[in-house]
């Protein structure tokens, strides 16, 4: 609306002032004297100046910075840019402006940049897009300047990844504790404990150390592993987006679920496993921290059948996550949770310490569980909803049954009877729901009955939210041609977060109404199609979810939602794009 | 019936009030030479204020647009289209006219203009098309 007012003011403006600007002449000023950019190092800040002709302007959102070497990348400097002028409903600079960036934003040393910058001259022209390239020194120290400056969304998406990130590393320690109560680990802990302190002239400070060297060997291995994997796992999460990839590692998991409940043993071969065992051994007869380390470098090695196998899907969820920081993080957790028992009886608190006995085999079957957990979530991306709820239900019943949910209990068996019976009924009856869920059309293994308190919202839900495109140009022609702001959903039948977001986000009366001021589109991309592929490529995405919003046909990057959002994150998100887009 | 005569009217008022743009240069030039019409080159970029004015008031001006129906074969063309065609521009929008050869008929005009200045402009063009023809 805006716009088509100040278009007519235009045409008074032509009316009374002049016809054409003129014919190919001198009079109009070239672009190369309307922007003059400078730019400087100056007190940590990368200063750019641009020198403005009389009523010529730029528009913001036309600013970009690229860094050409020695790394290609954008620079967002959105943040950073002043607080622009509206001229005729878009936010523009007029006579001279300054953008000053933190030197943090660059590599130090000698850097290449690019600036782009567009815009018009009031007389009633606009100038082609420019690219100015410059060279720059970025000083050393400058690593070490002040953050400030940095977006909130920066902020809070850095803060989200924290949380995230202990989330998993308690996570992994846990694992690694309940690793160590494992058949296979937990009586060997004692003597183990005899062969690193065996040494003579012991006394409690020193028998400790010598438990933390050999904890620490043991860890670093295992962190090694877990970068390494988060290093080559970026092919893998690209890997599991292919639906027979899927099923292989949902088959991988539970060939090693059964190798946890004592069908077979899943280790390194028999052969390779004694050699080890013969160095260790010879280390600890040297004794000393260093032949301690040795020992718990090569314990590491000797991965026995109860640590393999969750240690190969440790190491699996790692590699899908392709972070490798995180992978030596989680995999150094849960090597000190596994090497915690060895801690306490190094400090002299062994006697606190649980007898050895049958429920180490429990321990193990836990792990077993677990994992059926992991290969039937895998699972729930290319099987259909109710498939993979009678699944979780099946997995939920069946440890209930095993947990001697629906015998009786002897009179006066331990107390540890009676809390198994509990925790088998609970699991019984969450088994039942789900297993009820799944003919209620249920999708959610959290949330089972969530159809039945659902019938009448539902009912409004007629109306197709989402316009289904089919290819890039299909997309690419109606983003062109809208009038309103447009959001892209990228979705498929076999993502979960993606089935997550429709049933608790999507579902939202707030969120649909605000939708429906969108032109809103969605890609399936459940065939996972070559031209599927393609557009998530353009996008530079790895596969759904992702929700991507545009502007004029431009995407609002720093907007764009990858995973889960909750109705009320969502609901914020979609208002700050459509605030942006007006 | 009556619904078919409605769609016709509207599709007719609706054909009627504008000029479609003709579809690459080399379809131009072939109009061009068939017609026997110069070829009015705009060029455009989007988040210009005065290309929008031309669109969606100068040439929804029915004298204006009318004009350029019977008498241009009108192509758009964005600022890196139009450089490699060697068709140079200051800014946008810019308009050239090329005859079926592709060659320049006169310099180009920079900026925009009302309906009534730029319908003048058109018609002093067109004589010189035909005047050179001649």
């Amino acid at each position: 609306m805006f716009r088509f007012i100040f278009t007519l003011l235009l045409g008074l403006q032509l009316l009374f002032g002049f016809g054409f600007v003129g014919e190919e002449g001198p009079k109009i000023v070239p672009v190369q004297k309307a922007y003059k950019p400078s730019f400087q190092v100056e007190k940590g800040k990368l200063r750019i100046d641009i020198k403005m002709a009389d009523k010529v302007y730029l528009y913001k959102k036309y600013f970009k910075l690229q860094e050409l070497s020695p790394k290609k990348r954008t620079i967002d400097i959105e943040p950073f840019l002043p607080k622009p002028k509206k001229l005729h409903g878009e936010e523009v600079y007029e006579g001279n402006m300054s953008i000053f960036l933190p030197l943090k934003l660059f590599d130090n040393g000698d850097v290449r940049l690019a600036l782009s910058y567009q815009g018009c001259n009031e007389i009633g022209i606009c100038y082609p897009p420019q690219t100015k390239e410059f060279n720059l020194t970025i000083p050393t120290q400058a690593s070490t300047l002040t953050q400030a400056g940095q977006s909130e969304e920066q902020g809070i998406a850095q803060t989200l990844k924290i949380e995230s990130w202990w989330v998993i590393l308690a996570t992994f320690f846990g694992f690694g504790l309940l690793l160590s109560l494992t058949p296979c680990i937990f009586p060997m802990i004692p003597i183990l404990s005899s062969l690193i302190v065996g040494a003579k002239n012991m006394n409690t400070k020193k028998a400790l150390l010598y438990s933390v060297v050999y904890v620490l060997a043991m860890a670093l291995t295992y962190t090694i592993a877990g970068v390494l994997a988060g290093l080559f796992g970026a092919n893998l999460q690209a890997a599991l987006q292919n639906p027979v990839a899927i099923i292989l590692f949902a088959l991988i998991f539970v060939a090693l679920a059964l190798s946890m409940f004592g069908l077979y043993e899943i280790g390194l071969p028999a052969s390779l496993q004694t050699k080890l065992a013969k160095r260790s051994d010879e280390a600890s007869h040297k004794g000393g921290l260093i032949g301690v380390a040795i020992m718990g470098f090569l314990s590491a090695l000797i991965v026995g059948p109860c640590v393999a196998p969750p240690l190969a899907g440790a190491l699996i969820y790692i590699g899908q996550t392709g972070d490798a920081l995180l992978g030596g993080a989680a995999l150094f957790a849960m090597s000190l949770g596994m090497g915690m028992p060895l801690l306490l009886v190094g400090v002299g608190a062994g006697k606190f310490m649980p007898k050895p006995g049958g429920w180490m085999e429990a321990v193990s079957k836990v792990f077993g569980v677990v994992m059926l957990g992991v290969a039937i979530w895998m699972l729930s991306r290319v099987l259909p909803d109710k498939i993979t709820m009678v699944l979780w239900a099946t997995l939920f019943i069946s440890s209930a049954v095993y947990l001697r949910a629906l015998e009786q209990i002897q009179t006066g068996a331990h107390w540890f009877a009676y809390f198994k019976k509990s925790l088998g009924l609970v699991l019984f009856i969450y088994g039942l729901l789900v297993f009820i869920g799944a003919f209620l059309g249920a999708a959610n293994p959290l949330d089972p009955l969530k159809p039945l308190l659902q019938t009448q919202a539902q009912a409004v839900q007629t109306k197709p939210l989402f316009r289904v495109v089919k290819d890039y140009q299909e997309f690419e022609r109606i983003a062109k041609n809208s009038s309103k702001p447009l959001l892209l959903d990228i979705t498929a039948k076999w993502c979960a977060s993606c089935k997550e977001l429709e049933e608790n986000t999507f579902s939202d009366p707030r969120v649909r109404q605000k939708i429906g001021e969108f032109t809103a589109l969605r890609l399936d991309m459940t065939d996972n199609s070559q031209s599927d592929k393609e557009f998530l490529k353009r996008f530079g995405l790895f596969g759904p979810p992702a929700i991507l919003f545009f502007k004029n046909g431009k995407e609002l990057r720093d907007l764009r939602i990858v995973g889960y959002k909750s109705p009320e994150e969502f609901l914020r998100i979609l208002q700050e794009a459509k605030r942006r887009s007006q | 019936m009556r619904r078919v005569v409605l769609l016709i009217i509207i599709a007719l008022m609706v054909w009627g009030a504008d000029f479609d743009w003709v579809e690459g240069y080399a379809k131009a030039l072939e109009l061009a030479k068939k017609e026997h019409k110069p070829i009015m080159v705009m060029i455009s970029q989007p988040n210009c204020p005065t290309c929008e004015y031309m669109d969606d008031v100068a040439f929804e001006t029915e004298s204006l647009s009318d004009y350029v129906e019977n008498f241009f074969i009108p192509l758009k063309l964005s600022l890196s289209q139009a450089r490699s065609l060697g068709l140079k521009a200051y800014g946008t929008p810019t308009f050239y006219f090329l005859d079926a050869n592709g060659s320049k008929i006169t310099r180009a005009l920079v900026g925009g203009a009302t309906a009534k200045t730029f319908l003048a402009k058109l018609q002093e063009i067109r004589s010189a098309y035909d005047h050179q023809k001649r």
